[in-house]
């Protein structure tokens, strides 16, 4: 189950994915994440510590929620990613665009 | 290291992302008992392969058939993936760049970055991947 925390101080979202951002989790993400941004989620950043992969389709899913929060002034973290994930990202040039650090 | 035999795993599955994620399972495991080294990028190449025939070639229509031949002899893995639609133009997708802000359009581009060798059919509906693995 992925849980969200609110930093009462600056109002930050953090939202811990337990699980991996592919395909056929993408529905039950997609309406997740949606569902916040529309609540006010603007300074988003989703901890990635239990996340072992993400395929095409999650990159996607990852970009549109950039452009969603980008749209209302807000932006997108990804935290605690790992190693393979960190080269995928670079070698598909998300981190020159979304704040991504490592585990 | 890997095994000097030829090992491989062969299935035919459903076109459903729930079958997808079975074999992508049993792949892990064999992968393990066999000491593939590179396994995520493995797997990232295997998961682009049966998605791309099960979302585009099948529009994850459960009463078509994926088969998927994934092998291994040393250090050489080839993955073979076929599906049952009519084919798309891997032609005009295969130069393609995405933009930024684009939420789609990246498979291609993680299988150039991550095989060595990539063999569409005439029409779209078989893929062979290459990777070699050292």
């Amino acid at each position: 189950m992925n849980a969200t925390i609110t930093n009462p101080d600056n109002g930050t979202l953090i939202y811990q994915l337990q699980c991996d951002v592919v395909a056929a989790t993408l529905p039950e993400l997609r309406s997740e994440l949606r569902r916040l941004v529309d609540e006010g989620a603007r300074d988003f950043v989703i901890d990635m510590a239990n996340t072992r992969m993400v395929d095409s389709s999650g990159l996607g899913l990852l970009i549109a929620l950039h452009n969603s929060l980008k749209k209302h002034n807000g932006r997108l973290s990804l935290t605690h990613v790992s190693k393979d994930l960190m080269k995928l990202f670079e070698s598909m040039r998300i981190h020159q665009f979304l704040t991504v650090s490592p585990a | 290291m890997p095994p000097r035999r030829v090992v491989e795993i062969r299935r035919t599955l459903p076109a459903t992302l729930e079958a997808l994620e079975s074999f992508v399972a049993e792949f892990a495991t064999w992968a393990e008992t066999h000491n593939l080294p590179q396994r995520f990028e493995s797997e990232l190449v295997l998961r682009e392969a049966l998605t791309n025939a099960i979302v585009h070639g099948s529009a994850c229509n459960p009463h078509m058939l994926v088969t998927c031949v994934v092998r291994l002899r040393r250090c050489r893995l080839t993955i073979a993936v076929s599906d049952q639609g009519p084919g798309f133009d891997w032609r005009d997708r295969w130069d393609h760049v995405p933009r930024e802000m684009d939420c789609s359009g990246r498979g291609v581009g993680i299988l150039r970055g991550l095989c060595h060798a990539i063999r569409f059919n005439q029409s779209g509906s078989r893929l062979v991947l290459v990777r070699h693995l050292l």
